[in-house]
């Protein structure tokens, strides 16, 4: 076992593991200066332990235990009312962040309640319908089947208002830019 | 009534320092700081008394150690820590700077040259081993001259054999508290006990010389 300075007071001190504490011993009953040397500083540390204990004076004690427990006293006052300032803080930010949150609900529930038919006009305005190679314009893939079938009805009423022309050789200037385009609706 | 108080009073005594600080903190409950001050005010002063070697400023560093205590409590107490173990470093921190703000202008060392000042501080040790008169005398010389003894080693020295002595403190913890390594402050403690031994002859040769002249 190697020897430090230390190690004398680790062992004097108790600080050594049970192991070592043997080792330790072993090797001081090999090396009579390690032997000398440890009795030595534990012979002076067997004075130190004579060191008295100092009471404190009475007066001074009393005062700290009167200081000690006003102080805590008073800090707990002044976090009990902190407590309850912040308690009262936090409702009415509550009550006002509720207030609002009901308002906005029903402000846009109104919205959406009282005008149904221009939603479905802005909604229908927002489908894209197309044209398939047989000219057939088809809208039922782009939006769902209630919209698309509103939809189809709307185009099939468009076609209502066409006019057929009877009399090819009488121009008419109302209607002569009007050019029907759509291929015929399959019955 | 009484024997309600005196319920209460032996339940404190059986309590532990953890939980009696927690009834403090929570009540400022007087009997919970009572019963821990009666537990562990003469080590504490007795560390910082042995430090300072000046019973004015003793007290004085006493009260402001409390004072800290109980406004640091609610903010750096870790309650799983020994509540002695934080308070013996506010303690030392305490008296460390105390030291080192009159350094300059305070040989802390002067106060073992005046007797009076010395029997000022066995006036108030209380000893009950202490059986008759002669007896309490020889006793008191030589605690008297341990503690010169002790005052004569450096600031580092001192602070490392008064915290093993007053607080049964592990040199791990030492070491923590000094900063330093805890093979230094074994070291520290060691060069402590041989310039006490050294400082033990040379009193036994004063001594000697002394009654040889007689």
């Amino acid at each position: 076992m190697q020897i430090n300075d230390e190690d004398c007071i680790r062992y004097l001190m108790r600080e050594m593991d049970p192991s070592e504490e043997i080792e330790f011993e072993r090797e001081m009953m090999s090396n009579e200066n390690l032997l000398i040397e440890v009795e030595s500083l534990r012979s002076t540390y067997n004075k130190v332990k004579k060191l008295p204990l100092k009471q404190t004076p009475a007066e001074i004690l009393n005062k700290v235990k009167e200081q000690a427990v006003s102080d805590q006293q008073k800090r707990l006052r002044s976090s009990f009312k902190l407590i309850g300032w912040f308690g009262k803080t936090v409702a009415v930010a509550a009550t006002i962040l509720l207030l609002i949150s009901v308002s906005v609900y029903f402000i846009d529930f109104g919205t959406l309640t009282s005008s149904p038919a221009q939603t479905t006009v802005i909604s229908a305005g927002t489908v894209q319908p197309w044209v398939d190679r047989n000219e057939i314009i088809n809208i039922s893939d782009r939006t769902d089947a209630v919209q698309a079938q509103r939809i189809g009805a709307e185009y099939e009423k468009s076609y209502e208002k066409l006019i057929p022309v009877n009399k090819v050789d009488e121009p008419s200037n109302q209607r002569q830019g009007v050019l029907l385009t759509s291929s015929p609706v399959n019955n | 009534m009484e024997l309600l108080k005196r319920t209460t009073k032996a339940s404190y005594k059986d309590l532990r320092d953890r939980d009696l600080v927690r009834y403090f903190r929570k009540k400022a409950d007087e009997a919970a700081f009572n019963e821990l001050m009666n537990r562990h005010q003469a080590k504490i002063y007795s560390y910082i008394y042995s430090m300072i070697n000046n019973p004015e400023t003793a007290n004085d560093i006493f009260q402001e150690v409390f004072t800290k205590v109980v406004t640091k409590m609610d903010d750096t107490y870790n309650e799983q820590g020994k509540w002695i173990a934080w308070v013996m470093r506010i303690a030392h921190n305490a008296t460390i700077d105390h030291i080192r703000k009159q350094k300059r202008y305070i040989d802390v060392n002067s106060w073992y040259d005046d007797d009076d000042s010395r029997s000022d501080y066995f006036d108030r040790m209380t000893d009950e081993s202490w059986v008759d008169a002669d007896e309490q005398l020889v006793e008191g010389e030589t605690k008297s001259s341990l503690m010169a003894h002790i005052a004569k080693l450096p600031e580092e020295q001192r602070t490392v054999v008064l915290l093993r002595h007053y607080y049964e403190m592990p040199f791990k913890e030492i070491a923590e508290l000094t900063n330093v390594s805890i093979n230094t402050a074994l070291g520290r403690m060691r060069y402590a006990l041989i310039n006490l031994r050294k400082h033990f002859e040379e009193e036994r040769q004063h001594e000697f010389k002394h009654a040889n002249k007689r």
